[in-house]
This record gives C-alpha cells, structure tokens and sequence, in this order.
C-alpha cells in the first residue's frame, strides 16, 4: 500500500541508510492517533489487524458467515466514523467489540429467528485432517455442528457473553464494557448459557 | 434484576462459582464430594473439550470485506479536507498530513502521532501558509531540545519541496518515549 500512496512518491527520502517503520511495525497507539486525523492507511492497519477476532465473534454469534461479513464491514465503516470519539479510556479491541456486538445486535433483530450454520460452513472442517480415524472425525464435526445448533438457539444477549467470555477469552469487566450489561448480569447469562448448552450437548454422551 | 442473578444449587453454592472453580482447577472439599456440585462439574466436562475445538477453529473474513470498507472510507472524505494549492488546485489534508509524518518518522529515533495542518485564510497569490501541530514520541535517550528542532527544520522544507505549501510555524508535542529495551513503541 505504502508504495501506491502519493505522499510516499512524492517525498524525495531522508537520505541513505534510514528508512521510515512501515505501517505494519507501528504501535496501536500511534495508529490510532493518525487515523483520527483521517489517515486511510493507518486505519487499514488496524481494520487488519482486528478484523479476524471481529469476524470470528460475527460468526459465532449471528450462525453463519454471509450476515457475519456483513456486520463486520458495516462494523469497520463505523470504527472509521466513529474513531475521533476514542479516547483511550478502554483498550481499542474493547472498543472494536463493542461496534461489532453492536451491529450484530441489530442484525439479530433484523433476522429474527436465528439461522443456523449451514452444512458446507459446518464447524469442524479444519479439524478433519489429524483427528484420528474418519469416524472419530465425523463425530467431531458432528458435535461441533450440534454445539454450533444449541448455541444459535440461546437469546442473543446470552450467545454474545457465551462468545466473548468462552471463545475470545474477555473477563467480565471487558464483556460488561462491550455489551453495556452490569458485570452481575453478564455472569447470570453466562451461567445460563453455559446450563442451557451442557444441557442440549447431553444426547452426546 | 432477580432474572440476572444466578440461582443457587439445592446445597446452596452459587452455580457459576463452582463452574468457574471447575474451570481453574481450585474446587474445594465441599465441591468435589456434594452431588448438586458434581452434576455442574459434569455439564463443566461435558462442554469444555468441545468449546476449545470451537475456539481453535480458523475464521477469516475473506479480502473483499476489507477492500471495500477501505474504498467506502476514501469515499467518505469530506471536501472541507482540502487544502488550496492555487486558484484551481487542491491537496487533501490527510495525504499532506501523511507525508509530514514521514518526515518524522524518517528521522529515527522518532515517530510521528497525530499532525494537523491547518489552513486559516486564502490568498491570492499562492498557496496561503499553514500551521502544523505534530505530537510525537520519542526513543528513550534521545536529545529532544536538538531533535525537535531538527523536526521543525526538515518539516518547513518539506512543506515548500514536497507538498508545495509554505509553512508558517509548527508546534512539536513530544507525548510518550519508548524503549526498544522494553520493546514498547515498536
């Protein structure tokens, strides 16, 4: 990207032997900093840094990949208007989750019900290779996809906390900072989520 | 509220807790040995094998989001982010803004967080002057007083070579220090 930009081009160089860190090798902090001056670069860097552990909750929480990439652009376009209102208060993944869990609440709400991964975005593909023998494989997929069933079933508030807290591995004052909830009320619906999918995941044993 | 409090086994241990213990590996003599506590260590193994394979699976949004979150980004640039070069040339703000900051970050030892460039009147031979603030930070260990000053120097010249826009003044605000030792700042 560096190499396309005008302002790069157009400056002659600082002189022998000393090149300027390329965007990749820059602190969060500063990043941050030039893309509330309206840097597009800087604020690709950060979009590519985020944008897996954004879509991954996406995808978790809406059920499939097609309304998760969806929230996840619409997310990032946000992030970008919304960016000179950071101030650091909280950590910017923080601040990343809590755009992303908001679009995904209102794509909940568009949605209503909930679908289902479908079987070709079945959970589980990336595990077939090295799970032993293609039964134990198959059945891996299987309770994956299960999990993946009871999880898209919960209410949206509890499947958000379920995600943040078990898949992405936030602590309850994050979760409660990205979804708005008292810390009380995200443990109760953790609790509850967690209660409602051991239950579901019983036919399994 | 009540709805968001979690409710208490029959043995009268709060449900989450003794999932959370089972989770740390820290249940104690009660837990471990109470039937209403076994049964949430059993929904707590039941789940958690599973829930790590979920975990561990690779999720990658495919490039095209982002290439158009980016192109939607360039789009939303407002008009008021020009700078005038001449009567019917301009320059966008970020883009003059992005090559001051190479300046800086060109310079070693330093590196450049925000820059504004501010164009305050029009005139009417020639780009009007601008002003810049820079905040900046610093390696650990380096000079400031001569480093600044250096800054301020390579920035005016860049302003008349690079960008084509005389510059008035510019204030540095040096804001942080990093030390490569600490591997902060990188």
């Amino acid at each position: 990207m560096q190499a396309t930009d005008p302002a790069y081009r157009a400056h002659p160089g600082p002189g022998p032997g000393r090149l300027a860190p390329a965007r990749a090798e820059l602190d969060e902090q500063t990043l941050v900093a030039r893309a509330q001056d309206g840097d597009v670069h800087s604020f690709a860097e950060l979009a590519r840094r985020h944008q897996d552990a954004l879509f991954r909750v996406a995808v978790r929480v809406l059920g499939q990949r097609a309304d998760a990439e969806d929230a996840l652009q619409d997310a990032l376009i946000d992030a970008w208007r919304k960016i000179g209102t950071f101030r650091g208060d909280a950590a910017f993944s923080t601040w990343m989750y809590r755009i992303v869990t908001n679009r995904c609440t209102a794509v909940m709400r568009r949605n209503r019900p909930t679908v289902p991964l479908p079987d070709d975005d079945a959970p589980g593909a990336t595990l077939v290779a090295g799970s032993g023998s293609p039964e134990r494989a198959a059945e891996v997929d299987a309770e994956l996809a299960a999990l993946s069933r009871a999880l898209a079933d919960l209410p949206g508030d509890q499947r958000t906390c379920w995600v943040l807290r078990e898949l992405e591995g936030l602590g309850y004052a994050e979760i409660s900072h990205i979804t708005g909830a008292s810390e009380t009320a995200v443990r109760g619906r953790l609790h509850r989520a967690r209660t409602a999918l051991a239950e579901r995941m019983r036919a399994w044993r | 509220m009540a709805v968001e409090q979690v409710e208490p086994l029959a043995c009268g241990r709060d449900a989450a807790d003794v999932w959370e213990h089972a989770e740390a590996g820290t249940l104690d003599e009660h837990e471990l040995s109470c039937p209403h506590c076994r049964s949430a260590q059993a929904d707590h193994d039941r789940l958690g094998g599973l829930v790590t394979r979920m975990a561990a699976e690779q999720l990658r949004p495919p490039p095209s989001v982002l290439e158009q979150v980016i192109g939607a980004v360039v789009a939303d640039l407002r008009p008021h982010e020009l700078l005038v070069l001449g009567p019917d040339a301009w320059l966008g703000r970020p883009t003059a803004e992005a090559a001051l900051r190479h300046v800086v970050d060109s310079m070693g030892g330093l590196r450049a967080r925000h820059c504004r460039i501010e164009q305050r009147r029009h005139s009417e031979d020639g780009p009007a002057p601008v002003w810049v603030r820079m905040t900046v930070t610093a390696r650990f260990g380096v000079d400031l007083a001569s480093v600044t000053a250096r800054v301020r120097q390579m920035v005016v010249s860049a302003g008349e070579r690079t960008i084509g826009i005389p510059i008035a003044g510019v204030d540095i605000h040096v804001e942080d220090l990093w030390d490569d030792a600490l591997g902060a700042g990188r």
